[in-house]
């Protein structure tokens, strides 16, 4: 991803350090300062009408290509439209323009619209989402260093009002943490592609080089690969930290990062003109997005046509038509959405990524992190979604997910982790969700199980990506129970019988939780992929409390554990045939 | 010999290479020190793919070695103690159900291989090779060596294999049927076996006494004489329990 947004520069401070290159590097933090704080601009009417050239901004992604394609092959204007895109990667300007009613359109992530929402509010503008752009899909990444988890990361690098605040705030409210335990230390730029990035520090990348007290930072993928020395672990030296890892990409947390088009609402609701604008510019886009999934899907037989796509949109995009190959990089990083992703995200159907969610989240974090003072008003767009499904060739209303995984590889590979070292499995989940029971117990009914069953959902959707493993686990203490007849010295065959059998047991319980977790998420309409959910029986090898002391932790031993597993290096390996998806 | 059996049967046995007598002396002999790779094993080998299975294995070793052409000791009224390790097997297998995988050797030094061993039935669904397993027992016949150790070794490998196909689900039983006069180490089988986690073994015995290894429970799960019909199939099915259902006050 390479969202470039730069950030005024509040406060300044230079970190020296060490003595090498990079060490030398000055490291440039910004002090932390709201937005609607360091904005003094006043709020003006959207000075255009929908008849006049409309100036609609972009930023450097690939989602943005599709705006690109309704351009250059006349979409916009067979809509009615004339729009001018331009590309504008400083997201403060992009505010400030709507603002004084330059353009009534605003484009960005969720996070970072929501992020600017107090300063809207203060000049009594309200934002509405008219169209679903995509979803970061891999090109955002968290690198650390080695040790370091979402449960102790105390100090991470990251662009102030960048992609990557939510998306920030996401994994560690995910993770049980508060926010105020973290210090973030913010930059003014997403990467390192200023003019006097040689001597000076002013990206989490650069910074994460220079400054040994940072535990983390979030980048993009080009640098996540420089750090992590091609994306193994980073070997030191001058261009890799050392140790440093991929702890977690939107490989995994594939519904996290959400951008999208927005429009004035005063100018929205002002008359129907405007209105049909809004309503065009979205029809236009999901149409551009269909014959663009069309191009990419023929391009080898649409050479031309998909090269002069490129270089159009890399001129747009990247400021240079010959830098096709970073557009199409850009492309493999995100995930249109449209139609059907449009009407999930605004109905919630099938789905609890929808827009409310994440207003939800991201308002709740941002107030935590101080950068809103209060909840701001956010809307979406009440269009007719069977007008505007009108003429799309892939629009749906039965909401499905094809398989990602393939079962049979996940099993080989889960099974020699475990068989490795049965006692470290999962130590390098990224969250989990415990349910325990009783004794010998074989059904878990939604009845009980709802709450669990609920959060697990919640995290299968936003990190749509990863895999989730449903470990099942046996009790190996009480009375007469394997470790008294370990105590009391009986026969082996016994034991090494009474082991395998908890083993058989505990995976006859994870296969029946994974059954009644994915029929519960049926019942409540929301979809799931099941090839992501596997079972792992792991028998009396991973005892909660060993030995436990109370009966409270004795009784706590009877436990299944979901655990969402990152899946950064083994997506592909991993992948279903793609005639399975 | 004896052959009770049907002419389907004897006709897939015969395919299979696993009669006894002339018609197994026409089949070509295999490479010496490959004993695993036996003319059934064509016919039903296991599919390679590893999944997580929970089916239970029995792999049977009948001893087929010279004193199994003996009488059993003061049981002369059951005849010689190959016939009563068939009878044994037979009865044993009227409760195995078909969805269990099940599978054979026999240790003889006229089976095939130089070191006495032979697998007539690869492990595989009892649905799909039960007739197979029983074709195969009928024609067993003693005479040779008794190589007890190494078949406890070969068969455990076996089960190990297998085990690791089901990606460590299952249950793995390794059934001994046995007069239990080694002419090898028994004792280097038995440890080996019990340096295999999950893998139990069984000793359907003919004539084994209460001091034997393989009477004891110390080394196998459980012991049932060969003519002890009733306790065959519940020694074999004995269950033990996996977790304990109380709470004890004081833990360790």
């Amino acid at each position: 991803m390479k969202r470039l947004m730069f950030a005024a520069i509040i406060g300044l401070f230079t970190l020296g350090l060490g003595s090498s290159l990079f060490a030398q590097k000055k490291v440039e933090y910004l002090q932390f300062k709201p937005m609607h704080e360091r904005s003094a601009v006043k709020a003006q009417p959207v000075r255009v009408k929908p008849s006049d050239k409309i100036g609609k901004p972009t930023i450097t992604w690939g989602g943005d290509v599709e705006d690109v394609y309704a351009r250059d092959y006349e979409i916009f204007a067979k809509h009615g439209l004339n729009i001018e895109l331009n590309c504008e990667n400083r997201f403060l300007t992009q505010v400030e323009a709507v603002i004084r009613g330059e353009t009534p359109y605003l484009r960005g992530t969720h996070g970072m619209i929501n992020g600017a929402g107090e300063l809207l509010k203060r000049n009594g503008i309200g934002m509405i989402l008219i169209h679903k752009k995509t979803y970061s899909t891999g090109g955002d990444v968290l690198v650390v260093r080695p040790g370091k988890t979402l449960r102790n990361i105390r100090k991470v690098a990251l662009q102030l009002d960048g992609p990557h605040m939510d998306y920030a705030s996401r994994l560690f409210k995910d993770a049980g943490r508060n926010l105020k335990d973290i210090q973030f230390m913010y930059l003014e730029h997403l990467s390192d592609d200023y003019q006097d990035a040689g001597t000076v520090a002013r990206d989490p990348k650069s910074a994460f080089l220079a400054d040994p007290t940072l535990d983390a930072c979030f980048v993009i993928v080009p640098d996540a690969l420089t750090l992590t020395s091609g994306g193994e672990v980073g070997k030191g030296g001058s261009d890799s930290v050392e140790g440093a890892t991929m702890l977690v990409s939107t490989k995994t947390a594939r519904t996290v990062i959400s951008d999208g088009d927005y429009v004035r609402k005063d100018w929205f609701d002002a008359s129907p003109e405007n209105r049909n604008h809004a309503f065009q510019l979205a029809h236009a886009l999901l149409q551009a997005e269909e014959d663009l999934r069309d191009l990419l899907k023929n391009k080898e037989q649409e050479q031309a046509k998909y090269r002069q796509l490129m270089s159009s949109s890399a001129a747009l995009l990247w400021g240079s038509a010959a830098a096709g190959a970073e557009i199409e990089a850009m492309l493999g990083d995100c995930t249109f959405d449209g139609y059907n992703g449009n009407v999930t995200f605004f109905t919630g159907k099938g789905t609890t990524r929808n827009f409310e969610t994440l207003t939800q989240e991201i308002q709740a974090s941002f107030i935590e992190m101080g950068v809103l003072p209060g909840r701001v008003e956010m809307h979406k767009a009440d269009f007719d979604l069977a007008k505007l499904a009108e003429g799309l060739r892939y629009a749906t209303d039965v909401v499905t997910t094809a398989p990602r995984l393939d079962p049979k590889k996940v099993a080989a590979a889960v099974a020699e982790r475990v068989e490795a070292e049965a006692s470290e499995w999962g130590s390098d989940a990224l969250f989990e969700i415990e349910i325990n029971f009783a004794p010998n117990q074989t059904e878990f009914p939604e009845s009980k199980y709802a709450g669990p069953f609920n959060e697990a959902m919640k995290m299968a959707q936003t990190y749509s990506g990863a895999l989730i493993t449903v470990d099942g686990h046996s009790n190996k203490y009480g009375k007469n129970s394997i470790q008294s007849d370990i105590d009391e010295g009986k026969p082996q065959p016994l034991i090494s019988q009474r082991i395998q059998v908890a083993k058989n047991l505990s995976m006859e319980r994870a296969n029946k939780v994974r059954e009644d977790f994915i029929a519960y998420c049926k019942n409540h309409g929301f979809v799931i992929d099941e090839s992501r959910f596997y079972a792992v029986g792991l028998g009396i090898s991973q005892q909660k409390f060993d030995p436990p002391v109370s009966q409270e932790q004795w009784k706590a031993n009877f436990r299944a554990v979901f655990r969402i597993m990152p899946v950064e290096a083994e997506s592909s390996e991993w992948e279903a045939p793609v005639a399975a998806r | 010999m004896k052959r009770f059996i049907t002419r389907s049967c004897l006709q897939l046995a015969l395919a299979a290479g696993l009669i006894m007598g002339c018609e197994v002396r026409q089949q070509p002999a295999l490479p010496a020190g490959t004993p695993e790779h036996g003319v059934a094993g064509s016919l039903q080998q296991p599919p390679e793919e590893q999944e997580p299975s929970l089916v239970k294995n029995y792999y049977f070793i009948i001893d087929c070695s010279g004193s199994m052409n003996d009488p059993i000791a003061r049981k002369e009224r059951l005849g010689r103690k190959i016939d009563g390790a068939k009878a044994a097997v037979r009865k044993f297998m009227e409760s195995v159900p078909d969805d269990v995988n099940i599978g054979l050797a026999v240790f003889y030094g006229a089976y095939f291989s130089s070191d006495g061993l032979k697998e007539l039935v690869p492990i595989g669904r009892c649905s799909m090779q039960r007739q197979l397993f029983l074709a195969a027992v009928n024609t067993l016949q003693g005479g040779g060596g008794t190589p007890l150790g190494q078949s406890i070794i070969f068969g455990t490998k076996k089960l190990l294999e297998q085990k690791s196909r089901q990606l460590d689900y299952g249950e793995f039983h390794l059934v001994l049927v046995t007069d239990g006069d080694a002419t090898d180490d028994l004792m280097n089988g038995v440890n080996f076996m019990l340096q295999s986690p999950g893998i139990t073994a069984h000793t359907i015995g003919l004539g084994i006494g209460r001091e034997h290894e393989l009477n004891n429970p110390k080394y196998v799960s459980s012991y049932v004489a060969a003519d002890d019909f009733n306790q065959l199939a519940a020694a074999l099915e004995d269950v033990v329990q996996a977790e304990s259902e109380d709470f004890v006050a004081e833990f360790k």
